[in-house]
């Protein structure tokens, strides 16, 4: 597949998911894992969790790993393509939703939706993390890593930087 | 001792929806929440419009932020869209998204680059596998914490582990997961409501 051919199958993958992106970026990753690592081989496996890993550490919402993942791919140009990607479909949703006044916050049918939609997303997120742990976890010190930072990310308030921190040093001296 | 002077400028005036809120009062805003947003953009942005501005009430910004989060799409930029739509219209949407992302932006294309350049270097690529596994454990930690906010009953515990696994497990791509399993949750959930 030549470079535009990977460019078109990168951002109609993701303007696809981004309409089905409930839990936002972090629930997609699975399936942006799949196109560029598993069927294409554009990114190895630790690639893509460390463009995951930065876009967790630099300032601005996670959703910035859509512009790592087009950077690695196609360059630049792609980076910044991916983001609007991804970024545009919800977005023209979420304007057409406020433009028709949906905010009826007692009503029953949002309650529902919130009822009904809030088990999947959570099930989608710890999918994600699933896969991204047996994608990047390749022996015990990094195994080491992903639990504890599971477990102390889950249990206590401490931020994410120090983990990802901490995980660096680990990972480049021991 | 004299009654104290109305305070015109401050929360004790409800939140107007005048024009006095500009386009550019609403990328600044962003762009400030997009800045300081490390490790989670939200509670920024909660402190930011509802604090600092006073732009809208706690109680609007949690119905903003149920919408947000119903609605697919990263939900800060939801939130920064449904605030610029509310006070300028599409300009102000438009606003609200490229402050928010336009220098994270460019940030992270700097790192993007600087690592790629490097990846080879073999320390880095140990710091690599360290902070790759930091992040898949951080998303799961994120999970764990959605999980307890779950009701823990029965039927809803049955559409997460279903979701799990469909993708997880079995590795199907999440289009047909959402739109399998959306539909029904949401209609149990309403027969339930009423």
């Amino acid at each position: 597949m030549g470079t535009l051919g990977s460019a078109a199958a990168l951002l109609g993958q993701l303007a696809m998911l981004s309409l089905v992106s409930i839990g936002g970026a972090h629930a997609v990753l699975p399936d942006v894992y799949r196109l560029v690592v598993t069927e294409h081989g554009w990114m190895t496996g630790t690639e893509f969790a460390t463009a995951v890993a930065l876009s967790q550490a630099a300032p601005g919402p996670n959703v910035l790993v859509m512009v790592l993942v087009g950077q690695a791919v196609g360059g630049p140009a792609l980076g910044i393509a991916a983001l609007i990607a991804f970024c545009l479909p919800s977005s023209l949703l979420a304007y057409v939703a406020v433009r028709a006044d949906l905010k009826a916050s007692g009503a029953p049918w949002l309650r529902a939706m919130k009822e009904g939609l809030a088990p999947i997303t959570v099930g989608l997120v710890l999918a994600s993390g699933f896969i991204l742990t047996t994608g990047t976890v390749g022996n015990a010190k990094t195994l080491a890593i992903a639990m504890a930072t599971a477990f102390l990310g889950s249990a206590t308030r401490i931020s994410p930087l120090w983990f990802i921190g901490i995980a660096a040093l680990t990972g480049a001296f021991i | 001792m004299p009654p104290p002077e109305p305070d015109l400028s401050s929360a004790s005036e409800p939140p107007t929806r005048s024009n006095r809120i500009s386009v550019r009062d609403i990328f600044l805003a962003f762009f400030r929440v997009g800045l300081y947003g490390f490790g989670g953009v939200m509670p920024h942005a909660r402190s930011a419009l509802v604090d600092r501005h006073g732009w809208i009430t706690d109680r609007e910004m949690t119905d903003v932020l149920t919408l947000a989060q119903l609605l697919p799409g990263p939900n800060i930029v939801n939130v920064s869209i449904m605030i610029g739509v509310r006070f300028q219209g599409a300009a102000g949407a438009t606003a609200g998204v490229l402050g928010l992302l336009g220098a994270p932006l460019l940030i992270i294309l700097a790192l993007g680059a600087t690592y790629l350049q490097f990846a080879d270097e073999p320390w880095l690529k140990g710091a690599f596998a360290g902070v790759g596994a930091a992040a898949a454990g951080l998303i799961l930690s994120v999970g764990v914490r959605l999980a307890h906010s779950l009701r823990p009953r029965p039927l809803v515990m049955l559409f997460g582990a279903v979701s799990f696994a469909a993708i997880a497990l079995f590795r199907f791509p999440l289009p047909l997961v959402v739109l399998a399993l959306a539909p029904l949750s949401v209609w149990i959930a309403w027969r339930a409501e009423r």
